[in-house]
């Protein structure tokens, strides 16, 4: 018997996501890990500002993937929070995908 | 340029707001969008603080005011709760596994990385003030 395959979900964010949103986007990323998404790749394409909360949210979202034997992958990063994530050394921890 | 300020009850929601406030300061004061950014982000990290860890959640006031002074854009955040002692939040460890990666600390890291200068100030009358400032010349 082969090992079960981890099962991806993708969910596309938009906008800002400060201090009030990192809530939100806690409570997307649990309902989509309950929901049996052992990997989860997030459509970053129309997001404009991310906070230092919501890349907190992020990283808990990747523990409980990579535990999981998934992991979160981020797409379509827009180059201003690439930026902000090598700034911090997190985008050797995600995974990121050009498209 | 006349300084610029907004006071804003403590309350996340006014978090788009503020921001809007100091891209707008920014602007006239000749900062690049990419500085913009830059300074945004990292008075959004400061007023964050007073929100969630100066007033812990409870109802206060917080003032934004914006200036330019000797070339640098300025951005001075002000509370009126619990003081912030930036020496006793440890700095993230870029280079730590996830696993044993502390979670915290990423926005002191980010106000710091993200501006040239900045200041804590914490006195009975004035309140707790964070001063950001910003080079204009280097960010043309």
């Amino acid at each position: 018997m082969s090992a079960p395959q981890p099962r991806e979900a993708t969910y596309a964010l938009e906008g800002r996501y400060d201090a009030q949103r990192s809530a939100e986007l806690d409570e997307h990323l649990r309902a989509l890990y309950e929901a049996g998404a052992s990997t989860i790749v997030l459509d970053l394409a129309r997001v404009t500002y991310v906070s230092s909360s919501s890349l907190r949210v992020l990283l808990l979202a990747h523990r409980r993937a990579v535990a999981a034997g998934g992991s979160i992958v981020l797409a379509n990063t827009p180059s201003r929070v690439l930026s902000l994530l090598r700034m911090a050394g997190l985008d050797r921890v995600f995974g990121i995908r050009s498209t | 340029m006349e300084p610029f300020e907004l006071c804003v009850r403590s309350d996340l929601s006014e978090l788009a707001k503020i921001s809007e406030f100091v891209a707008q300061s920014a602007r006239q004061a000749g900062a690049s969008e990419a500085a913009i950014f830059e300074i945004q982000m990292a008075t959004d990290e400061a007023c964050t603080n007073s929100m969630e860890h100066a007033y812990c959640g409870n109802a206060g006031e917080v003032r934004i005011c914006c200036w330019v002074e000797q070339g640098d854009f300025v951005v001075r955040v002000t509370d009126f709760g619990i003081r912030f002692d930036p020496d006793k939040i440890p700095m993230p460890d870029r280079d730590a596994p996830l696993e044993s990666r502390d979670i915290g600390g990423l926005g002191l890291f980010f106000m710091r990385q993200l501006t040239d200068e900045i200041e804590f100030h914490s006195d009975p009358v004035q309140g707790n003030q964070v001063i950001l400032r910003k080079h204009l010349a280097s960010s043309q």
